[in-house]
């Protein structure tokens, strides 16, 4: 019988911040309601099972490929996919392209946030040979739709906050609860945020730094990540 | 990279991550040699760091994360010696003078 993170004894703070991803996907976001969020979810999962279709194919142009009653829009769907299998590929072009069809350009950044959290909980899975963690049920309730003050579109393609932090940190700024998926991950998975940069010999007291930075630079690199 | 950048044991890490990116039958096995290698708890770290990262590139580059000012210049052998000029998201380093 095979199980998930959750079924293991492995460290609590990993499996918490699992966990907790996963049940603040099925509760309302910023710009997506629940069950929208839920559907980016098994999107990101249904993506992952057509890894072979190259990037250049969206599924919004394959006949029969989203479903008359599908509840997210076909540019979501299309964005989930191509950010899913084929991150190194996009472009400025394509961004300006697929942005039309988000209203408004916010609620792409959340999106991006929901597939990006998935993927890593995913790929985990896969990486440690076991199921996928259960998608939750989607909680009623309306998005606050509470856009950030200050937010513009500068460095990044996106609207961001310009904190002063790290680029990709200030990626998902103008919907902090897209940020705050990511960065609970980050806590668990690689770094605490104060050793960061503050503390350049933290372990956890398996992998060494340079290991861990390692692991990182050759997963950047397999998904031809230039950042 | 693939013989471990003089990192204990990189090359185990490296072949991991590379495995379990690649998937299917090169998947099969991956999480065993790593923890015969270095041991069940690490290789659940090593995975944590993997699936870590897969999030961060799809952060990365669906938002057109520019490099950081600070490290355009100080990566720039590094970015050569990798062959990372060549990636599609290299035109994410803001363009500068000279």
């Amino acid at each position: 019988m095979t199980a998930t993170v959750l079924d293991t004894g492995w460290r609590t703070d990993l499996l918490d911040a699992h966990r907790s991803v996963i049940d603040r996907i099925g509760q309302p976001g910023t710009w997506w309601t629940a069950a929208e969020r839920v559907a980016i979810a098994a999107e990101h999962r249904q993506a992952l099972d057509h890894a072979d279709l190259p990037p250049w194919e969206a599924p919004s142009g394959i006949e029969g490929m989203i479903a008359p009653d599908h509840p997210l829009p076909p540019a979501a769907v299309d964005a989930v996919w191509r950010l899913t299998n084929h991150p190194g590929t996009l472009t400025e072009d394509w961004y300006r392209t697929i942005i039309a069809g988000f209203d408004p350009a916010d609620s792409y950044v959340e999106l991006v946030g929901i597939v990006a959290a998935m993927n890593s909980l995913d790929r985990f899975a896969a990486a440690m040979e076991l199921d996928l963690i259960p998608l939750p049920d989607a909680t009623s309730g309306e998005p606050s739709r509470e856009p950030v003050d200050g937010v513009s579109v500068s460095t990044h393609w996106v609207p961001t906050v310009g904190g002063g932090g790290p680029n990709v940190v200030d990626a998902l700024s103008a919907v902090p609860d897209a940020l705050d998926l990511v960065q609970l991950l980050s806590a668990a998975q690689y770094v605490p945020p104060d050793a960061l940069l503050g503390d350049l010999s933290w372990s956890r007291g398996t992998l060494d730094r340079g290991q861990i930075e390692l692991v990182a630079a050759a997963t950047s690199l397999v998904n031809e990540c230039f950042y | 990279m693939a013989t471990g950048a003089r990192v204990t044991d990189g090359d185990a890490l490296v072949r991991f991550v590379t495995e379990v990116a690649d998937g299917g039958e090169a998947a099969d096995g991956a999480r065993s040699r790593l923890e015969d290698r270095i041991g069940a708890d690490a290789t659940v770290d090593a995975a944590a760091v993997l699936a870590n990262f897969f999030m961060m590139t799809r952060v990365a580059d669906g938002t057109g994360t520019p490099l950081d000012a600070g490290s355009v210049a100080i990566s720039e052998d590094l970015r050569a010696g990798l062959g990372l000029d060549d990636l599609a998201s290299r035109r994410l380093v803001p363009v500068t003078d000279g």
